[in-house]
């Protein structure tokens, strides 16, 4: 029987030990990471992007993606980590909360070629006079509609859109003449639409410093009686339908039981496969008729690179390849925004009579006549973002008011903005 | 002297594994955990000193109130009732079935998939307004709701999960019941005593260590309830906040909102109140738990 010799424990006890430690460390360097949020179309696309980008000779990399709630519950954490991935997907709900802490590198010096895409767009990611990220496209808030569902119930729907009146008078109707559904799905809820309805109302929505809240407390408690109205005429759902048809395929306007459906202008191409007419994309409601103003078309999403990335050079490559290849465009399609530059566009919209392509008619009808963009969302949007759609659950529930609901809002953006 | 420290330096080695793992994985993280409870910590930033001012804003906030209200009704309500349950039927499994075997793993196999999401996303299939559970009751000519997206309901339709989970509890309950001598009980039907009155007078007090140690892990469980409600609420407690599960708000405030300080401070109050009802549970015991060497002075 052999017996160990503490010099062969002492190994044991080190190599073990050494075991242990060494996968903790974060000094470690494989190939580029790039991370993305999005639904299952964005993901393909953006496989079949990076399959080009390998297969002309790009640097290695590994890919990863989340749908966007979990992405950034993952991206927060990695990047406490210090192991945020290369190159990320930046929403501008999260930009400040990430570029105010130094999480991201400056692009300024990498050199990525922006040349062909809108000016706006390309500088959309600038902050304090550093450059922390590069839209991906430029997206503006929209309404998809079935003109198909509108027209076998002997409605219209004006081109132009119309003003908040004439919606709710639409919804009224539409739901009293088709039975078991209504005008529309229930908005109340959706920050994102109601920054268009505040900005109708004279003010931006925040501070330029991000430091408080403009929008006054009368304009909240207006809209989420504006919509309480609605579900009150059943013209809008009640809450407990809304809260089972929040994913795309239980939508109602998916399952037939509404012509109508708000969201940014690319995400009509994940309805569109759900619903058997075209889907129109038109002009949220408007304050004053042909007024759009309160709408703007912005860079919302970004390509970033990670403060602690190993790769920043292969990682600018990456982008640029993202942004102006011909290959990477096509396989991308619409399908994070409308493409930021015309070259993109064209190659884009080629195929007429796409989703895609009303996307981007749509997006370039508006150039010019939309107001001019908010600054880039203040740090604690996020938390407000989700705190508005619980208030107006809570509203929908009975268990809030108009009134109480626009309180607890002005008080939340009173404490979350300007930390 | 030397000699024996000799001696034990191979023990040292071999501990020192676990050591590692218990000083870098669990002291370590809990360290700093309470150093963070103390500061303003947004995860991405170097943390700030600010005394006990998380805890103080804890109790000003309404939603820690309302995730502090639901975790209280949850544990309340389902920890009993998940215990009745499986003490019955390790009950029935007991009365010497044949396979028992068989029951035995059917019967745990919902403790082994509980937590995880395939069965959270059943639950919707079960509970969602065009649910199982309505189709069955339009059978009977009852008008369902949407159980799961109205605040009245979403949280019992997560107590009935962990009830289902009984398999656990249930399969310690049995070894218990095994160990209770067959002659203890023939005594007492000798005497007359009824079924009922052998399981009350003779089953239960011999059966109660056993019964003590399922309260205390079920309650510290289920205290820390957190992927049921996470995943049939999206993560988000709804609706109306009705399934907030304290540790669901934790997760919220420390990855949504950035507030890892808060949240580690929540997580400080939740081992306290976990030791609390932990204690209590000790203290109580010495009531009703019957160890058997009662009559010895140890």
């Amino acid at each position: 029987m052999t017996t160990l010799s503490r010099r062969t424990l002492l190994g044991l006890g080190a190599a073990t030990a050494a075991a242990i430690t060494v996968p903790g460390c974060s000094g470690k360097s494989g190939p580029m990471r790039v991370s993305w949020y999005g639904p299952d179309p964005v993901t393909k696309a953006l496989n079949k992007a990076l399959d080009a980008w390998k297969s002309s000779g790009g640097a290695e990399y590994t890919a990863e993606s989340a749908p966007f709630d979990d992405y950034w519950d993952k991206l927060a954490t990695q990047t406490s980590g210090n192991n945020a991935p290369d190159v990320l997907r930046m929403s501008m709900s999260y930009f400040s909360d990430y570029a105010g802490r130094s999480a991201l590198k400056d692009l300024g010096s990498l050199g990525i070629d922006t040349s062909g895409l809108d000016k706006d767009v390309a500088a959309s990611g600038v902050a304090d006079g550093k450059d922390y990220g590069i839209g991906q496209s430029s997206i503006s808030y929209s309404m998809y509609v079935d003109e198909g569902a509108i027209k076998k119930a002997g409605g219209t729907v004006p081109a132009a859109g119309w003003t908040w009146e004439k919606f709710a008078e639409f919804a009224r109707d539409y739901a009293g003449s088709v039975p078991g559904s209504f005008g529309s799905s229930d908005q109340a809820g959706n920050f994102q639409l109601f920054e268009v309805y505040a900005r109708q109302h004279g003010t931006e929505m925040f501070s330029d410093d991000g430091g408080k809240l403009l929008t006054t407390k009368d304009t909240v408690q207006e809209w989420f009686q504006y919509w309480a109205d609605l579900r009150t005429a059943k013209a809008a759902p009640p809450q407990n339908v809304s809260g089972e048809t929040t994913a795309i395929e239980k939508s109602l306007i998916a399952t037939g039981k509404s012509p109508l459906q708000f969201g940014w202008v690319q995400q009509v191409t994940f309805y569109q496969p759900l619903v058997k007419s075209p889907l129109a994309v038109l002009p949220v409601p408007q304050g004053k008729a042909g007024d759009l103003s309160g709408q703007f078309v912005k860079g919302l999403d970004l390509w970033c690179v990670s403060a602690a990335s190993k790769h920043p050079e292969d990682a600018a490559k990456l982008i640029g390849f993202l942004l102006n290849d011909e290959k990477a465009i096509k396989a991308i399609g619409i399908l994070l925004g409308v493409p930021p530059s015309k070259k993109a566009r064209d190659l884009v919209s080629a195929d007429a009579g796409s989703a895609g392509a009303r996307a981007i008619k749509y997006v370039e009808d508006l150039a010019g006549k939309v107001g001019p963009s908010p600054k880039p969302w203040p740090k604690g949007y996020g938390e407000l973002l989700t705190g508005f759609g619980r208030i107006a659950e809570n509203i929908g529930l009975g268990k809030s008011n108009p009134a109480a609901g626009a309180q607890e809002f002005t008080e939340m953006a009173g404490k979350t903005l300007g930390q | 002297m030397i000699g024996r420290l000799r001696q034990s330096v191979p023990a040292y080695l071999f501990l020192l594994p676990w050591f590692v793992g218990i000083v870098g994985l669990t002291i370590g993280p809990m360290l700093l955990s309470l150093y963070y409870s103390f500061t303003d910590y947004a995860l991405l930033n170097t943390p700030e000193w600010t005394g006990l001012h998380n805890y103080t804003a804890l109790f000003q906030d309404s939603r820690y109130l309302q995730s502090l209200k639901v975790t209280f009704i949850y544990v309340g309500v389902s920890v009993p009732l998940e215990m009745a349950f499986a003490l019955a039927v390790a009950v029935l499994l007991n009365r010497g079935l044949k396979g028992l075997a068989v029951y035995r793993a059917l019967y745990y196999v919902p403790s082994l998939l509980g937590g995880s999401v395939a069965i959270a996303l059943l639950w919707q299939q079960i509970f969602g307004s065009d649910g199982l559970l309505n189709d069955v009751l339009g059978l009977f000519g009852i008008h369902g709701r949407g159980w799961i997206s109205e605040p009245g309901t979403a949280l019992w339709t997560l107590i009935l999960l962990r009830v289902w989970q009984f398999g656990a509890p249930m399969v310690i309950f049995l070894a218990g019941l095994r160990q209770i001598p067959d002659e203890v009980l023939e005594a007492a039907e000798v005497d007359g005593a009824g079924r009922w009155q052998r399981f009350w007078r003779v089953t239960l007090p011999l059966l109660s260590p056993v019964v003590f140690f399922n309260l205390v892990l079920q309650i510290i469980g289920a205290f820390q309830a957190f992927t049921p409600a996470f995943v049939i609420s999206g993560g988000k407690g709804g609706p109306s906040d009705s399934t907030l599960f304290y540790t669901l708000y934790l997760y919220q405030q420390a990855f949504g909102n950035f507030r890892m300080g808060y949240a580690a401070a929540m997580a400080w109050v939740l081992l306290l109140i976990i030791a609390v009802f932990t204690g209590l549970n000790f203290v109580l015991g010495r009531t009703w738990v019957f160890y058997g060497d009662e009559g010895v002075r140890r």
